[in-house]
This record gives C-alpha cells, structure tokens and sequence, in this order.
C-alpha cells in the first residue's frame, strides 16, 4: 500500500530559482527508498518538505493518500525524522534531550524511561547518558538524533544522512536496522552519498541532478540501464560526473605547482 | 493524612510534568538561563544563583545604607527630631513633621530606575534567547506539536522570567526600605500602604523595562529582513543600554526635579519613565498632587501599551523567526564594516608600524569578540563614565 507520494513537488527559495524541479515519487510501506544526488541537488530541500518543515512552492505531499497539511499532528506522530545536522541542546544531556523529544511526543514515562535507557545502551552510549551534550562528539550527537526518530516506532522513517559521523560499528548497526525495519514494514526515505550502503539497504532508487529526477528503479535496474557493474559507477556515469581518477590527479598537480 | 497529601501532590506534579505542553514550558524556561551559543561565548553566562544574586545585591546594598537616613536612632542623634508617641517626629518645640512619603521620594525613585534598569538590561542580555531560533526550529519543529502551544509554552516562560527577575531584584529592598522609611511610625496602616505601593510601582516599572526592551527586539525582528535584523541588532543592543545607563544617572536630578514642579500638571512628558512610577506611588499614597495624577496616568497607560506592542510584535516576529525559520534563516556573522572602516582611519591616522596595527587589531577584536561582550563593555563604559 502506497504510503507517502510526492506530487510534482517544487521548491524555490529565491524567486524563479528552482531548489527542487517537479519531483514526483511514491513510498510504499516496507519500501526503502534510496535518495541520492551530488551536492546540492536539492535532497535536503525533498526532505524538509516531506516532513511538512517547508511548504512546498508547488505541488504536494500525500500520507496514505491525504495531503500531510491536513492533519499535520497526525502525520507527525507517525514520522520519524533524522535532520542533516544533529543541532542538539548543548545544555542538556544525552538523556534529557531524549526525555524532551520523548514526552513531547505524548509517550508515557514509565516506557519512555526504559526505551530510553535500552537505546542507549544499544547504540553504546550508556556511559555518557549523563553527560551534557555540549561534549559529545559528532557521531555521538548523531546517535542520539537516531535515537530520538526511533523512540515512538514510527511507521514513516526519513532519514537524511543518518549515517554521516558514525563509527564503523555504529553504521553497521544502522545499516541493519534500516533493512529490518523496512522489512517489518515501515516506509523509510534514505538520503546518503555511501552508495554501497544505498545498494544494500535500498529496494528502489531516486537519482537527483540539477534539481530534477535523474534516474527512479530499483538498483540493479539503474546499473543495467547504465552498464555499469556498480552503483557507484552507474551514478558517476549518470550525474556525468566525469573522470574521478583525473580529477584527482590534476587537484595534486595544482598543489604541487608553484 | 500528610504523607498521602504529599503523595497526592507528588503524583499530580508529576502528570502534569508528563504533559507535553509543561514539558515544553520547562524547556522554554532552561533555553533562557542557558546559553544556546555554544561554548565559545559561553563563558560571559553565569549560572542563574549567580545572576540571581548579583540582581538582587544593589536593591540590598542601598537599602542598607539608607539606614543612616532613616533610622529612627540617627534622627534621634542628630538631634532634629524627637520621637512622638502619636507617631509623628517633632521637633523640640516647634512641629515639625518628619514625613516618610514625602522624604523618600528620592529613594523610592531610585528603586524604581533600579528596576527598570536591571529588568531592562536582563532583557537586552538574554536578547538572543527571547525569540525561538534556528535550534529550536531543527529540535521542535518535525515533533507533533501545535506552534501556537510552543508560541505559548514560550511566551509563559519569558512572563515566568520577567516575574521572577522582578521579585529578585527587589525582594530585599521591598522588605528592607519601607521597614527603614516607617521606623519612626507606630501605626502599621502607615507601614502597610507605604510597602504596598512600594512593591506596585518597582513591579510595574520591572515590568515596563523588560516589555519595552522586548518590544523594540520584536518590532526590529517584524520590520526588517532577516539579515538586516542581525546586522542591526547589536547597534539596537548598544542603543538601548545606553539609554539604561543614561536612565541610571537620572536618579540623580529628576527627584528634586519632580519636587519643585510638584504644582504642575500635565507634566509627565517632561519626565523619564521611572519619574511616571514615582508619580504612581505618591498617588497611590493618597498625595493628591495634579503632577502626581498625570504621572501615574502615564504609568498605567505606558505599560498597558508596552503590554500591547511586546506582545503582538512578538507574535509577528515569532512567526518570522520559528514558523518561517526553514526559509528565512541563514546563520550570518553580525557587523564587521564599521570596525574595519575604523581600523583603515586608525591605520592612517595613528597606527605606523604593522606590529602596532596587528596588536591593536587583534587586542580589540579579542574584547570585542561577541555581542554579549560588546554589551559588557559598553554597559561598564556607561557606568565608569557616570562614576566619574
Ligand atoms: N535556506 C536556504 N535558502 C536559500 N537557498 C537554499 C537554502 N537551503 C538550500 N538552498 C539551496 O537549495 C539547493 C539544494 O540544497 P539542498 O540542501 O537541498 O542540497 P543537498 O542535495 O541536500 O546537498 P548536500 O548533498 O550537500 O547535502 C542548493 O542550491 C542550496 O544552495
Ligand atoms: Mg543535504
């Protein structure tokens, strides 16, 4: 069953200057949607407007086949999001920050305490519970922020860059939890530049360039239609990202050169 | 029968503390004593007790040295009053009375600039804090809340804050100075009325310094672009503190000022905020004096229209600044052309050698360094200036 669609979406923060161009997809529960694109090519914009941070310059939103502005508490309550930069309160501590999100989510206590206490004891970070944020280091502040979109069993993931900042250990366990979780049936949008990762955990793929939709299938399509043997060969050849070895070459011969 | 009244309160504080909304209040209330900045100006943040208790230290302090005008023991010393029984001070022979009200206008002024000083400049300091900002937009934003409850939830605690800096700063005071003003009167209706007016006009005028600081941040925030709004804000900061301290040094000559127009009327636009506050409590104290009545007026009528202008501004400009914050919000250093038109003068005016430019350089950027640091420097300028 279809559970979010993107309807012709566009963004412009400046008058005429498109952030995002007629986007238009749909995410069905189990789905695990893969969103990748060079650097500004408007992934980050996708997500806010997905999660109804940003009202959409045209086009729009759907939740289980209603617009998301109708009932945007509700649609709320259903999502869990993982923001590009983990912004965190410096003055609270790794558990304070997740009792805020948590009874700010209307979550009973008693089960929030607990939930809260096994998460961070899962992702490693039970030593530090009590420490201020201000202290922690970026991947710990990612964890938390990992944390916090899991704590109500969201059925809507949106994840932008979650993995940005993790250890390795810490990105093995999220890479997994994405793929259980799609397969107990949450709709999950996954925006990354890791695209081996994108690879394994993603059932279909959306390739962004310039603002539009580049490629949309399922990986091993986008290879095929390409012929290249890798993803990540595939999107250099589809975003034209020219020759990476050469590129290389010429930045060091520019720092050498007097 | 106590331990279960206790334990239904326990209970019932801590449901409502599982409310989202009080959750979301007392987390408005932490974001304005901490800073948000990070740890890079975090150093010019003291901890509330701190702050607290530098508030409330100056109200103490001169309430303590009024003793030596007040006490019934000094008057008594210096031989110009005699004690009454009736509760009036004569002098030996003649009747001359020693009137509280009258007497301590001067003093009662100074409380009330005081206060609305102090209440001002907390405003001014914690500018940043009083208005959602981009870190509140990334953590609450996405949850399932209304923006009106955390409209509200903020609105609550900045009122919590203004209430409470204004029962700290003139808590010893309020006590103390109509204590030490009445010591020669034995009749505690005298007492009484003198604490109670005391207390509405330093409340009121807290009051009015905090909303009018308020309602210049918020009007600035609705007018202008939001990059204008942080290049100006410093230059708004700077204005208004110096205003403050020019507040400050009016303690000096508006009492006697407001003593010999005590005939006239309609005089209220001649006089500094702190003067209507004065005028309320004399009238309040039953002095029917015209200058008193067209004072008060412009008290109640001041902070009624502070009120007003603080709190729609601050609806329009929480709009701008939470609810649009997505789009409009774009992290920009504050100022830097003047200083570096200054620094281009002084370098060919005064600095010769490039040791001597870059120390100067680096030395005032150093003390300059935040707008939090800029304002210490010139709050202590002011003082420094009306000290000397
Ligand atoms: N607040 C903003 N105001 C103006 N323009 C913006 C704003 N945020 C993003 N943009 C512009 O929108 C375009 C898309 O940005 P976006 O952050 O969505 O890219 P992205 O694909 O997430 O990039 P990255 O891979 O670096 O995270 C960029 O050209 C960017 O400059
Ligand atoms: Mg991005």
């Amino acid at each position: 069953m279809v559970a979010l669609e993107a309807r012709e979406l566009t963004k412009c923060y400046l008058p005429s200057v498109p952030a995002v161009r007629d986007l238009s997809f749909c995410l069905a529960e189990g789905q695990v949607l893969g969103f990748v694109g060079p650097n500004g090519s408007g992934k980050s914009t996708t997500m806010k407007m997905l999660t109804g941070l940003l009202q959409p310059t045209h086009g729009q939103v759907l939740w289980c086949g209603a617009a998301i502005q109708r009932d945007l508490l509700q649609y709320r309550k259903r999502l869990g999001y993982v923001p590009e930069e983990p912004d965190l309160y410096p003055f609270l501590t790794g558990w304070e920050y997740l009792e805020l999100v948590g009874t700010l989510r209307g979550l009973p206590r008693k089960s929030l305490t607990a939930k809260i206490d096994a998460l961070l004891a899962l992702f490693s970070l039970a030593p530090h519970r009590h420490s201020a944020v201000a202290s922690y280091s970026r991947g710990m502040r990612q964890r938390i922020v990992l944390i916090a979109s899991l704590l109500h069993d969201p059925s809507l993931l949106i994840l932008d860059e979650p993995l940005s900042g993790l250890d390795v250990t810490s990105a093995m366990i999220v890479k997994d939890l994405i793929k259980t979780l799609g397969e107990r049936g949450k709709a999950i949008l996954y925006c990354s530049h890791v695209l081996e990762v994108v690879e394994k955990v993603c059932s279909h793929i959306i390739v962004l360039r310039k603002r539009r939709t580049l490629a949309y299938g399922h990986p091993s399509e986008l290879m095929k239609s390409a012929g290249q043997s890798s993803l990540e060969h595939a999107f250099a050849h589809l975003v034209e990202g020219g020759d990476a070895a050469q590129a290389a070459r010429d930045i060091a011969a520019v720092m050498s050169s007097v | 029968m106590i331990s279960a009244l206790k334990k239904s309160v326990c209970s019932s504080l801590e449901a409502l503390s599982e409310k989202p909304f009080y959750r979301l209040l007392r987390h408005c209330v932490d974001r304005m004593f901490y800073d948000g900045a990070g740890s890079r100006t975090g150093e010019v943040d003291a901890s509330i007790g701190i702050i607290l208790a530098i508030l409330a230290a100056p109200g103490a302090f001169v309430s303590l040295a009024l003793f030596s005008k007040y006490g019934a023991f000094f008057l008594w010393f210096r031989a110009y009053y005699v004690k009454d029984p009736v509760g009036s001070l004569l002098r030996s022979g003649a009747t001359l009375h020693f009137d509280p009200y009258t007497a301590s206008l001067p003093d009662e002024y100074f409380f009330i600039v005081l206060s609305m000083v102090v209440a001002a400049a907390v405003a001014l300091w914690k500018w940043d804090r009083l208005l959602p900002d981009r870190r509140d937009y990334a953590n609450l934003a996405h949850l399932p809340l209304r923006s009106r409850d955390i409209f509200f939830a903020n609105l609550t605690a900045l009122l919590l804050l203004a209430a409470l800096l204004s029962a700290d700063i003139n808590a010893v005071s309020s006590l103390l100075f109509p204590l030490l003003a009445c010591g020669s009167r034995e009749v505690f209706s005298y007492t009484a009325l003198f604490f109670a007016t005391h207390i509405v006009s330093v409340v009121l005028a807290a009051a009015f310094g905090f909303l009018g600081v308020l309602s210049v941040l918020a009007v600035l925030m609705s007018a202008l672009p939001y990059r204008a709004f942080r290049k100006a804000s410093i230059y708004a900061r700077s204005a208004v503190l110096i205003f403050l301290v020019a507040l400050l040094t009016t303690s000096f000559s508006e009492p006697a000022k407001i003593e010999r127009l005590e005939r006239g009327a309609s005089a209220w636009s001649r006089f500094p905020p702190p003067a209507w506050f004065a005028g309320l409590c004399q009238s309040l104290r039953g002095i029917r004096e015209p200058l008193f009545c067209s004072l008060s007026a412009a008290a109640i009528f001041g902070t009624i229209c502070a009120f007003l202008v603080a709190l729609s501004a601050y609806a329009l400009s929480y709009r701008r600044s939470f609810v649009r914050s997505a789009e409009t919000m774009i992290v920009l250093p504050a100022g830097g052309a003047i200083a570096s038109h200054a620094f281009r003068l002084a370098d060919l005016l005064l600095l010769r050698g490039s040791l001597e430019r870059a120390g100067y350089r680096f030395v005032l950027k150093t003390l300059f360094r935040s707008e939090a640091h800029s304002l210490a420097w010139i709050g202590f300028t002011g003082i420094g200036v009306i000290l000397w």
